[in-house]
């Protein structure tokens, strides 16, 4: 052997004696050793959540299919039971009107002041009202009505006029007993009123004892504009057919009027006279029917058919 | 809703109460004219002072009864009204002061308890100044509300002391 080949020989067993060495300096991992399988800790979990039915319902939906139904609800089915249930959380609440929303139209006609006029009242003439009757609950409502005054009161030196006006109201009436017999109403209700309207006053007298003088004068025709609201009260019962009549308590106040240099008119068309905060209202109604009334089996025969489908 | 109707009918019975009636205000416009003291801006009581209308003998206001304020009423068929304070106190014969309204009759309707009168509506006041020392308007605008729209100022020899 050469002295070349003496030396690689050598180089490769020193090589390979320091890779060994290093190989000791290494610490050698430890070995795993797999826990023996049984019974009980395969069940264990299955037996303590076998009464949670949320994580059992969580555990059926996820293995469920689902499609929409047509009234767009969604519906899970049971792959293996095949049980169907629909998702209630798109669940609307159900409208509990009774009657339907256009339940009729009402037309009225107020009479309260031809009567108080029989009995004295010096102002108004009459109105008219129109009502939608939506549900047999809300009553949007139009009154247009004429008012006038002539008023000379005993004792006094002068003649309050204020010739034929117009006036118009609008508001709304609650029926509080909206899902009982419609023969029956107990109203609450609010109003805004407008009059464009005129006064004066004639024959003003006016003395003077210390100088023995009296003097007449007159306030001419004076233009005026007032508005006002009113809260109401009462209730109106069916006389018969699609005849009915109530009567309301009216309490009011003025909202704005027209100024004027020669005082605050006496009688303002569709509010009445000044000062009182009351008056009052008695009208008969014709009802014509928008559409014809649901009857109550009916209703709670869908309401029944409804749940048993959930 | 019996809980209900009985808390409408309470309503509707205090709302009843809220009615207005009568008349809370003079049933005609008199402007009234209270008596003050120019020394001291207080209101004085006078025993001595007679008031009468211009050109008449009729005495509105008499002396030997103390007052410290009085109506004056207008003319309601002219345009001006004067008064003549005449005071009855010894030294003082002869002494008078004039007070001159010149005004605006408007026909007014107040309420139909109170009725309708004349609103005056003064333009020009005019007064002597004898023992007067100013006349003051609180108000331009005389109506049946009772309340007090002229100030007549009279010098007083001390503070406190009546004329």
């Amino acid at each position: 052997m050469r002295c070349s080949s003496r030396l690689l020989f050598l180089l490769v067993a020193a090589i390979v004696a320091a890779t060994a060495a290093w190989a000791d300096d290494v610490p050698r991992r430890k070995r795993h050793i797999t826990p023996v399988s049984n019974a009980a800790a395969q069940t264990q979990s299955i037996n303590e959540t076998r009464n949670d039915t949320a994580r059992i319902n969580a555990a059926r939906r996820a293995a469920s299919t689902s499609y929409m139904r047509d009234d767009g609800f969604t519906v899970y089915v049971d792959t293996i039971t095949g049980e169907e249930w629909v998702d209630s959380t798109n669940f609307k609440k159900r409208n509990q009107m009774k009657y339907p929303l256009l339940n009729g139209l009402n037309v009225g006609v107020n009479l309260w002041d031809p009567a108080m006029r029989l009995f004295g009242q010096k102002h108004g003439l009459i109105d008219f009202a129109a009502e939608i009757d939506m549900h047999n609950r809300f009553f949007p409502t139009v009154e247009i009505g004429l008012g006038m005054a002539d008023n000379s009161p005993s004792g006094s030196t002068y003649t309050y006029k204020s010739p034929l006006s117009v006036y118009a109201k609008i508001g709304l009436n609650y029926n509080f007993l909206f899902n009982k017999n419609p023969d029956y109403k107990f109203f609450g209700g609010v109003r805004y009123g407008f009059s464009p309207f005129s006064w004066s006053v004639d024959g003003i007298t006016v003395n003077s004892p210390y100088w023995k003088e009296t003097a007449t004068t007159a306030i001419p025709s004076q233009n005026a504009t007032a508005g006002w609201f009113e809260l109401m009260a009462g209730l109106r019962i069916k006389l018969f057919s699609n005849i009915s009549a109530g009567w309301m308590i009216r309490f009011h106040g003025l909202l704005h009027e027209s100024k004027n240099a020669h005082g605050e008119p006496w009688y303002i068309p569709g509010y009445g006279a000044r000062g009182g905060v009351l008056t009052g209202s008695f009208s008969v109604f014709y009802t014509l029917p928008l559409k014809r009334r649901i009857s109550m089996a009916k209703i709670e025969e869908e309401i029944a058919a409804e749940q048993d489908a959930q | 809703m019996g809980k209900f109707l009985i808390a409408i009918a309470l309503i509707f019975a205090t709302l009843c109460g809220c009615s207005s009636s009568g008349c809370l205000d003079n049933g005609s416009a008199i402007p009234l004219a209270g008596f003050y003291s120019s020394t001291t801006g207080k209101e004085i009581s006078l025993g001595n002072l007679q008031i009468t209308g211009f050109e008449t003998d009729s005495i509105l206001l008499g002396a030997g009864s103390a007052a410290q304020e009085v109506y004056l009423p207008m003319r309601s068929t002219q345009t001006s009204t004067s008064w003549v304070l005449t005071y009855k106190q010894d030294g003082l014969e002869g002494v008078d002061d004039r007070i001159t309204f010149e005004y605006e009759s408007i026909p007014f309707f107040a309420s139909e308890e109170c009725g309708a009168m004349y609103n005056y509506r003064i333009t020009k006041l005019d007064y002597t100044k004898n023992l007067i020392d100013s006349v003051v308007l609180t108000s331009d605008l005389i109506t049946n509300a009772d309340i007090e729209t002229i100030r007549i100022y009279f010098r007083t020899a001390e503070e406190g002391a009546e004329q």
